[in-house]
């Protein structure tokens, strides 16, 4: 039983204090460094040549190899334990027994007889100064005691804990395409609308399709249930394929009997071709482009050429493939003494902004030269194009037109940006 | 615990008085406060003392003998009718007020007949 209470006296004793915890981490030295080296699933990449009447697919499966740095630190983890309240508990305490002690001690040289000058209402005479001396070390005891087992279960319960451990942190992480390995498996080229455009077996990571099997527009690149990944330059040859093809599945025939579309349709396969067959007759035909121009004359078409589909000035000059170039010092500059024959032809055009007829009419200077610059109604692109501006244009020549008293060469722009 | 609060509370009564005094010391204590003067009309009035009250009064009592002990009145309705007295003070040289000293003989009669040396 008396170990009992005594344990209650010090869980009370502890209770009077709240023991405030707190942790913290300090990060210790670097312990070591490497790298770890990992192989994730990657996936097909595909490339695209046009040999002839043949389209070859190159589809390659690659792995992600991926190399991450590690460092390795050691590390404390740090949880102090304090009893506020205890230090001061403790000193009182402390202070208080001692001098109960002392007290005690003194009482033991001081006399014992009672006071008898006063005899109080009970008929006892006064106490005696030794009495005084210990109710008084009794008193200072009774309270210092208490704190003091405060104090100490309070000091007991406050401290520091330190738990040390290592910690491994990522610094870098590169991946990179890696294992590339020819795929095998069926090529399925499809259409916008799902369709099946032509299906080949890959032998060594390579097939062969005809060119004739692209006379619609690739949408997806698969094998088996994986897309193939084509970059830009895949893409671009690809659109070109079937430009090409496009133009090779023409009905010959009287260009008068075609109808608006399929004369667009041919106008900008042949401009689609041209990347890959610049000096092929059917691109370089310039029947298409001259009764396209007559129609847009006529009114018939309407005046913007389908390369406004272009949303950059490389795509523009890769959609147009330009065969004339109007800078300073360039001989191309001496064509424009009669540019009726060059109509329908693309050309690029650096100059400076000489003033504006309307709001999609303007002028620029090219070395002594001048040329009307038609901008489509609504341009994909943007820039500050003020009198003054210097200017790089991909555009479709015109022929000629008179506005007021100048008569200059047009040119219909398909992008322009500022440039040099 | 019982025990333990006992004891400081013994303790601390302990060290606020001292031993009993004995019945002598308390039979003159209450005469001394009695004849302490300027002395109070009513105690020559009711009991019928003039010069050496104290030593007339420790007469009829007597009381001087370190020996003598309480019957009648005892010692506790001695210490109670003695109790108006010390309102002024425990100290043995404390002088009680008149009013003390009538309350004393006029609610005690015992103590009055005790003084007179009546028996």
């Amino acid at each position: 039983m008396r170990a009992l209470r005594g344990v209650l006296v010090l869980a009370l004793a502890g209770g009077c204090f709240t023991v405030e915890s707190t942790s913290r981490v300090e990060r210790g030295p670097l312990l070591r460094s490497y790298a770890q080296d990992s192989t994730l699933p990657g996936g097909l990449e595909g490339k695209v040549a046009v040999d002839g009447a043949v389209v070859n697919f190159a589809v390659t499966a690659v792995q992600t190899c991926r190399t991450e740095q590690f460092e390795e630190y050691a590390e404390e983890r740090i949880t102090e334990r304090q009893a506020k309240g205890a230090g001061a508990a403790l000193a009182s305490g402390i202070a208080a027994v001692l001098g109960a002690g002392v007290l005690a001690v003194v009482s033991l040289v001081v006399s014992n007889a009672p006071d008898v000058s006063s005899i109080d209402a009970a008929g006892r005479y006064g106490a005696a100064p030794r009495q005084h001396v210990q109710a008084a070390a009794v008193a200072t005891g009774g309270l210092g005691l208490p704190a003091l087992v405060a104090g100490i279960v309070g000091a007991v319960q406050s401290g520091v804990d330190v738990v040390s451990t290592k910690t491994t942190q990522v610094v870098s992480s590169k991946e990179r395409p890696c294992n590339p390995a020819g795929a095998s498996g069926l090529l399925r080229l499809s259409a916008a609308n799902g369709a099946l455009l032509s299906e080949q077996p890959l032998d060594g990571g390579t097939a062969a399709v005809p060119l004739a099997a692209l006379a619609r527009p690739v949408e997806a690149v698969t094998l088996g249930e994986q897309v193939v990944q084509l970059d830009q330059e895949a893409q671009r040859t690809l659109r070109a394929a079937t430009a090409c093809a496009q133009l090779d599945a023409r009905q010959t025939g009287d260009l008068s009997t075609l109808g608006d579309g399929q004369l667009l349709r041919l106008v900008e396969s042949q401009r689609g071709c041209a990347p890959l067959r610049r000096t092929a007759p059917e691109v370089t035909d310039p029947s298409f482009e001259a009764e396209l121009r007559r129609r847009q004359l006529a009114g018939h078409v309407a005046a913007a050429p389908t390369a406004t589909r272009a949303t950059s000035y490389d795509e523009a000059v890769a959609a147009t493939a330009p065969t004339l170039r109007f800078a300073e010092g360039s001989g191309d500059l001496g064509a424009l003494d009669a540019p009726e024959p060059l109509s329908g032809r693309a050309a690029t055009l650096r100059g400076t902004i000489e003033g504006a007829l309307s709001v999609n009419i303007g002028v620029v200077q090219v070395a002594d030269r001048q040329l009307f610059l038609v901008l489509p109604n609504e341009p994909a692109w943007s820039g500050d194009f003020s009198v003054g501006a210097r200017v790089e244009v991909v555009g479709i020549l015109a022929g000629v037109h008179t506005v007021g008293p100048r008569t200059l060469p047009v040119l219909r722009v398909v992008w322009m940006r500022n440039a040099f | 615990m019982r025990t333990a609060a006992t004891w400081l509370v013994g303790l601390a009564v302990l060290g606020c008085s001292g031993p009993e005094a004995s019945d002598a010391v308390l039979c003159q204590d209450v005469i001394q406060r009695l004849c302490a003067g300027p002395r109070c009309g009513v105690v020559e009035e009711r009991l019928g003392v003039k010069d050496d009250c104290d030593g007339t009064l420790v007469a009829r009592a007597r009381c001087a003998p370190d020996d003598f002990v309480f019957t009648t009145p005892s010692r506790d309705r001695w210490l109670e009718c003695r109790a108006p007295l010390v309102r002024q003070g425990t100290l043995r040289t404390a002088v009680p007020g008149c009013d003390n000293v009538s309350e004393v003989l006029s609610s005690c009669p015992d103590v009055e007949a005790f003084l007179k040396g009546v028996r």
